[in-house]
């Protein structure tokens, strides 16, 4: 427990100093919405922190100790749940008392200060389990099997499903307690795996997943099959190659997060939002690319970037070879950009579609800056801070540029201008990094190369 | 052509470490075995041949293409072997040899079929829950189902027991029969090196200490013993190609050279009851690797 405290310091430090500002924000007034940006500090004190250890090799050299599973999953629950909970609202307290005490006009608010604590609480405890959930393995029967199955998909929708409810949550109460009550639930799960955890089963961090075994228990009493000619028949098919790749990944990437976009069109007429209204529209479109391409990123291009070893040893130059992971990441969430602006401009005529285009224009420029920052530092702390810095700071400008132009159409042509640079930019740079870097081919070995939400799987 | 490896004066600065200047031949259709500890520059040298990184100096021939300039056409006729190839994105063995194969229009269906079977691999196995001596066949069967002409391979055996270990030999053995493909082979296996690869070459600290034919390499060392008279040490200092690895008052155990005339030298001195004896390959890696520790 002090381990991960004592290696993660000046991370929760960052992070403290971020929670106490907020604390600052909220006494600040009501105006201020605290709850994405509580979501966000909570991300970066979880068990965020402990999957990274873990795609590093931590788990292996700490199951050999002397320790039960249940010590170490306990240690680790106590480190990122309780303890950042109660270490977090402390800070956002002490934020606010201290704004308060200055400035006297403003009084304390307590109600809002609880509510973000208690949203703190239960979101390290949803991450908790969203990342330990993988390290149960895919189950030794068939019930463990669906229930494994099922937390995975719960803990998933509830953490993409959060990040889109939280706005302006605390103002709400049936919203309030669909997070609290879900979050709660999910934290007593995250303590449960903690307490049943098995560095056994683990076998994904290990650098091995172990098939379900889904057979009827008499049907084990069989003695298996021999592979039969035809099972060990090479015949892979024709069109292999890049096609092949950019096909499979690209079409598999875009059906997700077509998938995750109409799940957030659903979600946003159910809070009753009216996406005729200019506001609430461009409030969707840009939520509706930030997430997609948030997704593309980590869940389809950094799997995708542990095999880059491989795919430099292919036949192909450094500059095709940047085009195409340039490709990877960009062709899914332009081609739902074009999908939406049809559909808006079908439902709510160009303006609707004119959103769509900028906001996707802008977000397929961050996207290239993540390829390149992905491929340079790799799926490290530092890779993932400057991934997010580019979606966020793409999600900001687009807000600016909303801010300075007022919806002209000179929005898309700057959007668009900033995007091609961009992803120029990333191009050049790209190849420059696969050329001259040493380094990004010999990244950590990376056991969970398979991870939960891979292209692959 | 007579070569089809040719490194010369390549250098690749780290901060803790560099790799050469290093001049590295490979003859083409021989077994060639890069030897050395952890941390020689094997891997390195490799990397560099493949684009995985750039030189700071120096240049690398492969069938007398620049790994630079002609990175494509060299990737096309030279295949690359290594455990740490992650094929796992592709999910199944069947998708992964798809994706392959789309590179090399030399691909042949028929050998990779009877690689398959032979590995006891088939299209329907998922990759993740291979051991890693099958991914590492996995790996080998990606590489020689496209029949390149050279084929490199980083610690192939790393993980294989001894049967699959003789398997993969014979595979290369096979790869190499026709005279014409050739097989860099990086391996801390000394005794599989020895018995497989007609040319070896020893790499320590990103320097080739040694090159040439293996049994030319092996024969030319012998562990030396001798004695002098009690009391009495060796009158001057030991000369290049006798390496002192240990004495005990009187009795001696040295490395030598037979080429560097050391022999003589050590008779000058007096040395009694010389005998010598014939090296292992790891014998010699030993003794020249342990000569610092000793030093």
């Amino acid at each position: 427990m002090l381990d991960h405290l004592r290696r993660w310091w000046r991370v929760l430090a960052v992070a403290g100093v971020a929670e106490f500002a907020l604390g600052a924000l909220i006494a600040g007034g009501p105006q201020y919405t605290f709850e994405f940006w509580a979501f966000m500090l909570s991300m970066w004190t979880s068990a965020t922190l402990i999957s990274f250890d873990f795609r590093r090799g931590l788990l292996r050299p700490v199951a050999v100790l002397p320790l039960t599973g249940r010590q170490m999953g306990r240690a680790w629950w106590l480190a990122t749940v309780p303890i950042p909970a109660i270490v977090l609202a402390a800070l956002l307290f002490s934020g606010a008392g201290i704004f308060c005490y200055f400035g006297p006009n403003h009084p304390f608010p307590t109600y809002r200060l609880v509510m973000a604590s208690l949203f703190t609480s239960v979101w390290l405890g949803l991450q908790f389990t969203l990342n330990f959930v993988g390290a149960r393995g895919f189950g030794r029967n068939p019930q463990e099997y669906i229930r494994n199955s099922l937390l995975s998909v719960v803990t998933v929708v509830a953490f993409f499903g959060t990040m889109l409810l939280c706005n302006n949550a605390s103002n709400s109460p049936l919203r309030s307690c669909i997070l609290l009550g879900i979050g709660a639930l999910l934290t007593v799960a995250g303590w449960v795996l903690a307490e049943q955890f098995d560095p056994a089963r683990a076998g994904l961090y290990l650098g091995r997943i172990e098939p379900p075994d889904l057979r009827r228990r008499a049907s084990r009493l069989r003695l298996p099959k021999p592979k039969t000619a035809a099972a060990q028949s090479c015949a892979p098919g024709t069109g292999g190659g890049l096609r092949f790749l950019l096909s499979t990944v690209c079409v598999r990437g875009f059906l997700q997060i077509a998938g995750m976009v109409a799940l957030m069109a659903l979600l946003w007429l159910w809070q009753g939002r009216n996406l005729s209204l200019p506001m609430d529209f461009e409030m969707l479109a840009a939520m509706g690319s930030f997430m997609p391409c948030w997704f593309i990123v980590f869940y389809s291009l950094l799997p995708l970037l542990r095999h880059l070893r491989v795919l430099r040893t292919l036949p192909i130059s450094a500059t095709e070879l940047a085009g195409v992971l340039l490709a990877l990441a960009l062709l899914p969430p332009a081609a739902l950009g074009m999908l939406l602006a049809s559909v808006g401009w079908l439902f709510s005529g160009p303006a609707a579609a004119l959103a769509f285009l900028k906001i996707y224009a802008l977000a397929l420029g961050g996207v290239a800056l993540c390829v390149f920052f992905a491929v340079w530092r790799g799926a490290g702390v530092q890779g993932y801070a400057l991934l997010l810095l580019s979606l966020f700071g793409f999600l900001f400008g687009h807000l600016w540029l909303q801010g300075h132009f007022h919806y002209s159409e000179r929005t898309l042509m700057v959007a668009g201008s900033i995007a091609t640079g961009c992803i120029l930019l990333a191009l050049v740079l790209t190849r420059l990094v696969l050329v001259r870097g040493s380094r990004v081919y010999r990244e950590e070995t990376n056991p969970s190369g398979g991870f939960p939400m891979a292209a692959s799987q | 052509m007579t070569n089809a490896i040719e490194i010369r004066g390549l250098v690749k600065k780290y901060p803790h470490f560099q790799l050469g200047p290093l001049d590295l031949t490979v003859p083409r259709g021989a077994i060639y075995g890069l030897i050395g500890p952890n941390g020689a520059g094997k891997t390195t040298t490799i990397d560099l041949m493949f684009g995985l990184g750039r030189n700071d100096a120096g240049h690398i021939r492969v069938l007398g293409l620049d790994h630079r300039a002609d990175d494509v056409q060299l990737k096309q006729l030279a295949a690359y072997v290594s455990p740490d190839l992650n094929f796992q994105v592709w999910g199944k063995v069947g998708k992964a040899l798809r994706f392959v194969r789309g590179f090399y229009p030399g691909w042949d269906d028929t050998y990779c079929s009877a690689l398959m079977k032979a590995f006891h691999l088939s299209a329907g196995d998922r990759i993740a829950t291979l051991s890693s001596g099958a991914k590492t066949k996995l790996s080998l069967l990606l590489a020689l189902a496209r029949r390149p002409e050279v084929l490199v391979l980083d610690e192939p055996i790393t993980g294989l027991d001894a049967v699959s270990k003789q398997q993969v030999f014979r595979e290369l053995l096979e790869a190499v029969a026709d005279g014409e493909r050739t097989v860099l082979v990086s391996s801390h296996s000394l005794s599989d090196i020895e018995r497989f690869a007609d040319h070896v070459g020893l790499l320590k600290n990103g320097r080739l200490l040694l090159e040439g034919r293996t049994d030319e390499v092996v024969d030319r060392y012998r562990l030396v013993e001798f004695f002098t008279r009690n009391g009495d040490g060796l009158q001057s200092p030991a000369p290049d190609g006798l390496l002192i690895l240990r004495s005990n008052e009187n009795r001696w155990h040295a490395l030598l050279d037979q080429k560097s005339g050391a022999q003589e030298w050590l008779q000058r001195q007096g040395a009694r009851d010389v005998t010598l004896t014939r090296l292992t390959l790891e014998d010699l890696f030993v003794a020249l690797f342990k000569e610092e520790e000793v030093s």
